[in-house]
C-alpha cells in the first residue's frame, strides 16, 4: 500500500497466508466501537452494510510497521484471560459499556498472530513477537477522541502462552478470571467449546503424548486441557503482578479491585454504566445475567465430581489460596 | 470485461476517501447499488447493478466460509 493514511478508521478483521506471509483483511469500522461480545459479531455487524462487506483493504501484515506514526495508538491497559464458562465475557462487556474503552474480545487476528503457522513451517520467534506486537498495537488505534483505556480479552487457550504474553508486554496488567472446576465443566457438557474437542489445541502444548489421545475420553481430555490452563495461570500468578478473580466475586469486583489493578478510575456516571451492564447475560444481552453455580452443581454427574477432583481440584485451591493471600509457599 | 471493470473500480475506491464516505451514507442496499453505479460511471467505470451484487455475494459468501 502506497499510501498508510488510506486505512484511517480501518481495522484487520482477519489475517490469512499469502504464501509464506500474513496477510490482512480489513474491515472499515468508523464511528463503531467494539461492543458485542465478541470481536466476530461486531465485524459481522459492520459487514451486514454494503459497503463495509463489499470494499475491505488486502494488505501485507508488514503495513503495520508503520501504521502507529500516523494513528493515536493506545498502549494495553489491562489483559483479560480465563478458564472458559468462568464470567469473563461479562467483565469485557461491562468495560466495553463505557466509551472511553477500547474491547477487543477473543478475536481471530490475535489468535492467528499468536499461533499460526504459515506452511513454510514454524516462525521464528523474534518473527512472531513482532506480529504480536503490531496486531495489538493496529487493534488498539483509537477511532474517537474520548477513547484512553484499552482492553483485550484473550481466548482462553491463550492461557497456554501467557509467559510469552507477559515477556512481551510486562509492563500491561493482567487478570486471569476462574470458576469452579465442575461449573466450567458442565457448562462445557451442555455446549462444547473448541478448546476442549481434541485437535484443536497441539497435545505438545498440553502435556499430553499424542499416542495417548485415542484413549481419552472427551470428559477427560477436558479434564486435562482445563488444569493446564489452570497450570500457567497458577505458575504465573506466584511471579506477582497477575490478579486473580473468581467468578463468585462477579460482579462487583470490576468496579474495586480490578479497576485498581488496571490502574483506571470511575466517574460516578462510569459505575452506573457498568451496573447496568452487570445485569445483562454477557453473552446473550437481550437476557438477564443469573448466576447459576447451584443450577450446575446440581447436574454434574459422579463421574465428572470424580474428574474434576482428579484433575482441577488441587489446581483450584492453589489458584483460591493465591487470590487469598493464604499459599504457604 | 464489466467484472473487470467493477473490481478496478473497487481498488478505485478503496485509494478515495472522499468517495468511501459518500458511498458509506447509503445502508439501503437497493438505494446503495443505484449510487454505487452513478458513482462508477462518472468515475468513468461501466459495470451493472447485477455485477455490483454478485461482487458483494462472493465477499459475504468468502467471509462466510473462511473457516472452511
Amino acid at each position: 500500500m502506497e499510501d498508510d493514511s488510506l486505512l484511517a478508521g480501518w481495522v484487520p478483521c482477519r489475517l490469512y497466508w499469502k504464501g509464506p506471509c500474513p496477510w490482512i483483511d480489513w474491515c472499515y469500522l468508523g464511528e463503531y466501537r467494539f461492543t458485542e461480545p465478541f470481536f466476530e459479531q461486531t465485524i459481522h455487524r459492520c459487514f451486514r452494510e454494503p459497503f463495509r462487506a463489499l470494499f475491505r483493504h488486502q494488505t501485507s501484515i508488514e503495513v503495520l510497521a508503520g501504521l502507529d506514526s500516523l494513528r493515536s495508538v493506545i498502549p494495553p491497559t489491562g489483559f483479560i484471560f480465563h478458564l472458559s464458562r468462568c464470567g469473563s465475557t461479562l467483565i469485557s462487556q461491562m468495560l466495553a459499556a463505557l466509551p472511553q474503552n477500547i474491547v477487543i474480545s477473543e478475536a481471530g487476528p490475535i489468535d492467528f498472530a499468536l499461533r499460526a503457522c504459515p506452511p513454510a513451517g514454524e516462525p521464528s520467534l523474534e518473527q512472531r513477537v513482532r506480529w504480536i506486537r503490531w496486531i495489538v498495537s493496529a487493534l488498539g488505534h483509537a477511532q474517537h477522541p474520548m477513547q484512553r483505556h484499552y482492553f483485550i480479552k484473550f481466548d482462553s487457550w491463550h492461557t497456554l502462552l501467557l509467559p510469552l504474553l507477559l515477556e512481551v508486554f510486562p509492563e500491561t496488567p493482567w487478570i486471569f478470571v476462574y470458576r469452579d472446576p465442575v461449573e466450567v465443566m458442565v457448562s462445557h457438557q451442555r455446549q462444547r467449546g473448541l478448546q476442549v474437542v481434541p485437535g484443536f489445541i497441539h497435545p505438545r502444548l498440553l502435556g499430553i503424548d499424542p499416542t495417548e489421545l485415542a484413549d481419552l475420553s472427551l470428559d477427560t481430555y477436558m479434564a486435562r486441557v482445563l488444569a493446564r490452563f489452570c497450570g500457567e495461570a497458577v505458575s504465573c500468578a506466584r511471579r506477582g503482578h497477575g490478579l486473580l478473580v473468581n467468578y463468585r466475586q462477579l460482579p462487583e469486583i470490576v468496579m474495586t479491585a480490578t479497576a485498581a489493578h488496571f490502574r483506571i478510575a470511575f466517574e460516578v456516571e462510569d459505575l452506573t454504566r457498568l451496573q447496568e451492564a452487570s445485569f445483562h447475560h454477557a453473552k446473550r444481552p437481550s437476557l438477564r445475567f443469573d448466576k447459576d453455580s447451584e443450577a450446575k452443581q446440581r447436574d454434574a454427574s459422579p463421574e465428572l465430581k470424580a474428574l474434576a477432583a482428579t484433575w482441577l481440584d488441587p489446581l483450584f485451591q492453589q489458584l483460591e489460596q493465591i487470590r487469598t493471600n493464604t499459599e504457604t509457599r | 470485461m464489466s467484472h473487470h471493470a467493477f473490481e478496478d473500480f473497487r481498488q478505485h475506491v478503496l485509494q478515495n476517501p472522499d468517495l468511501q464516505q459518500r458511498l458509506r451514507q447509503e445502508t439501503d442496499e437497493t438505494a446503495f447499488f443505484k449510487e454505487l453505479v452513478r458513482a462508477g460511471e462518472k468515475a468513468g467505470f461501466s459495470f451493472s447493478e447485477a455485477e455490483a451484487r454478485e461482487a458483494l455475494r462472493a465477499q459475504r459468501r468468502a467471509w462466510s466460509e473462511r473457516w472452511i
